[in-house]
């Protein structure tokens, strides 16, 4: 057999924004080994939400634990807050809230498909993909006023209303962008050199993500049934016509179409939501400390994301522990690269949309 | 408001391996993580588990009263993807973890066991 | 052929353990939009071919040997261009353990773009401006600020 060369992938590299290391022990273009270095990003959010934020300004930390899911961060620990002051929200700011968090679902997806476009050699569908996506970010930023950093979820309610002229952009924008996503994804789906560099590639049987206990698009590309969204309640998912999305295949090309078939199962919830908005305030009172502790799941575009939130009647949470899809996903990412071919390597690492900034916390 | 239906069981770092190898399903037990908290005396620490396609129900397995030098047992021979979240713990909390590779997160320079207690109170 | 010069710029981009969010309005910048393109940058991972190092993040204590070897990678010219609040002094990640404080004091930095994230305006504007102190710097190396010996070592400067 041939020499053994160590490749370094990271961290400064051009594929992955955020900085990840690996290094791969390859024979000939055979992955025989490999190391993972997941720590570059570690702040110390976990000790600076018990220490240095009062318990309603955590959000706005929390939020900065990862730009793609913000919403996600802040919204579960705002429902755990909620959970533990004994605030009943309406019907009109569940919506709201929904909105928001399906479309930050939307635009991460299409950068993720669109990132494993650009590592498969196409480039032109990335340009495609972020285009397109720029129709989710503007509605975000006509709703919340920021394009990336929201800070929209707030104890007791969001921080600002949809106008009737919101809903008319809405409904344009997003009717635009389901057609383009179905364009996109009929190419993803029938292009033949894609299909060669995605289908077989990279694949995580239903067996493996059982065991390896998976989150997110990974795990339901293996079939795996799983979904926080479909087994915690909180937000109204049911009513505005949630989807379980799942395939079979388990390979890079079954993770990219089932992001598109969320983000169009995403889209018509927020049609559905935006055109049959109940009335109501946005915000309701709170009053009290956070006392007792309790369990949030919610599901981030990556998959489900977990918090642990204990209070103990001061204005100083006393834990705030956080647990997010990469984090689960990558023990199997880890296996999967053994066996496999380097060039491969950074398909299946984007396939997996790996958010590094949200393991190391 | 969320309203999930806690199902707690006692175990103890001695039973608990045991309990989760009789009890673990890997066909309906989603392992999500475990967890601790420092009490300011001692450590409890919670295996946080949901089933998958039942609403709202999570299963914590719950050990209280942990010293904080005690050895805690790894969780890989149940589910082999426990590592990164032992391995977390064990730098957050300066642990005697089982198999724990320390200085996954954290650099020599940084304070050891950041999540402590005792490290950020100034006690 | 400083004016020549500046018609292409390449951009290396490092995050040092943000949140993401500026990385994300990069990619946003150099979509179709936007389009940095149309002042010749181009994203280039590569840094020993780069003009312009674009950093975000509050430089974490893992990322700043690294940040240090990216930008001593770079020939000069070089500019660094520093995005986000959290790079300057911290953000909301200030006094955290496991932090730097920003990104002063690591690199010396040219343009500072504010803003938690900075809206896409600012960073065409900050990149422009960054092209504009790059076309007047020469080749002279600039003044290296507390590296250690081993790194100096590794990278084969020490000498210099």
């Amino acid at each position: 057999m041939g020499n053994k060369i160590t490749v370094t992938f990271g961290s400064q590299h051009i594929a992955i924004p955020e900085p990840v290391s690996f290094v791969f022990e390859t024979e000939n273009e055979m992955i025989t080994k490999v190391d993972v270095d997941v720590g570059y990003v570690h702040r110390g959010i976990e000790q600076a939400a018990v220490t240095k934020f009062k318990f309603n300004n955590v959000q706005f930390l929390l939020a900065r634990v990862c730009g793609f899911c913000s919403i996600t961060h802040a919204g579960a620990y705002i429902h755990g807050v909620e959970k533990l002051l004994g605030v009943e929200t309406n019907k009109r700011i569940d919506y709201l809230r929904l909105i928001v968090t399906e479309l930050d679902r939307m635009h991460s997806h299409l950068l993720a498909n669109g990132h494993v476009a650009e590592v498969c050699g196409y480039e032109n569908l990335f340009m495609q993909s972020v285009k397109y996506r720029e129709n989710a970010t503007e509605i975000l930023e006509a709703i919340t006023g920021n394009r990336v950093q929201y800070d929209y979820y707030q104890i007791g309610g969001v921080s600002r209303d949809l106008s009737a002229e919101h809903i008319e952009m809405i409904d344009v924008k997003l009717k635009e962008l389901r057609v383009n996503v179905l364009k996109l994804r009929d190419f993803f789906d029938t292009d033949y050199t894609f299909g060669l560099k995605t289908k077989g590639v990279g694949t995580v049987t239903y067996e493996m993500a059982k065991a390896y206990n998976t989150a997110g698009s990974i795990a339901r590309a293996s079939g795996l049934r799983m979904d926080a969204r479909n087994e915690f309640d909180f937000l109204p998912y049911e009513e505005v016509g949630y989807k379980l999305q799942t395939r079979t295949e388990g390979d890079v090309w079954a993770r990219c179409m089932v992001r598109f078939d969320e983000v169009i199962n995403s889209i018509d919830m927020c049609l559905y939501a935006v055109n049959n908005l109940p009335e109501g305030e946005i915000k309701v009172k709170s009053k009290g400390k956070p006392k007792g502790e309790t369990f949030i799941r919610v599901e981030a575009p990556r998959g489900e994301c977990f918090y642990y939130i204990k209070g103990n009647g001061t204005k100083i949470m006393e834990r705030v522990r956080i647990r997010v899809p990469t984090y689960a996903n990558i023990p199997v990412l880890r296996e999967l690269f053994v066996g496999s071919q380097y060039s491969d390597a950074q398909a299946i690492v984007l396939s997996f949309d790996p958010c590094l900034s949200c393991t190391a916390r | 408001m969320i309203n999930p239906e806690l199902i707690m069981h006692e175990v103890t770092l001695e039973n608990i391996k045991q309990t989760l190898l009789d009890w673990y399903d890997v066909d309906t037990h989603h392992y999500i993580t475990v967890n601790a908290i420092d009490n300011g005396e001692n450590l409890t620490f919670d295996w946080i588990f949901s089933e998958y396609e039942v609403k709202n129900v999570i299963h914590v397995f719950r050990a209280e009263n942990i010293a904080y030098k005690s050895n805690i047992p790894s969780m890989m021979d149940v589910y082999p993807g426990a590592w990164v979240s032992e391995w977390d713990l064990a730098d957050m909390f300066n642990l005697n973890m089982e198999n724990a590779h320390r200085g996954m997160f954290l650099e020599p320079e940084a304070p050891t066991g950041p999540l402590l207690k005792e490290s950020y109170s100034g006690k | 052929m400083n004016d020549l010069r500046a018609k292409s710029p390449w951009i290396t981009h490092y995050n040092t353990g943000g949140c993401n969010g500026c990385d994300i309005e990069i990619l946003a910048a150099l979509g179709p939009k936007f389009d940095i393109e149309r002042f010749g940058m181009l994203n280039r991972g590569n840094p020993k071919q780069s003009d312009i190092l674009l950093v975000t993040g509050p430089v974490t204590l893992r990322c700043r040997d690294v940040l240090r070897r990216v930008w001593l990678e770079m020939p000069e010219p070089k500019v660094v261009v520093a995005m986000g609040s959290c790079t300057h002094g911290g953000g909301v990640f200030r006094h955290l353990y496991h932090t730097e404080n920003g990104i002063d004091g690591i690199v010396p930095v040219d343009v500072w773009i504010p803003g938690c994230t900075p809206r896409i305006e600012a960073i065409i504007d900050g990149l422009i401006e960054g092209v504009e102190i790059w076309k007047n710097k020469t080749k002279e190396k600039e003044y290296m600020v507390g590296h250690s010996e081993k790194l100096l070592e590794k990278i084969g400067v020490l000498n210099d």
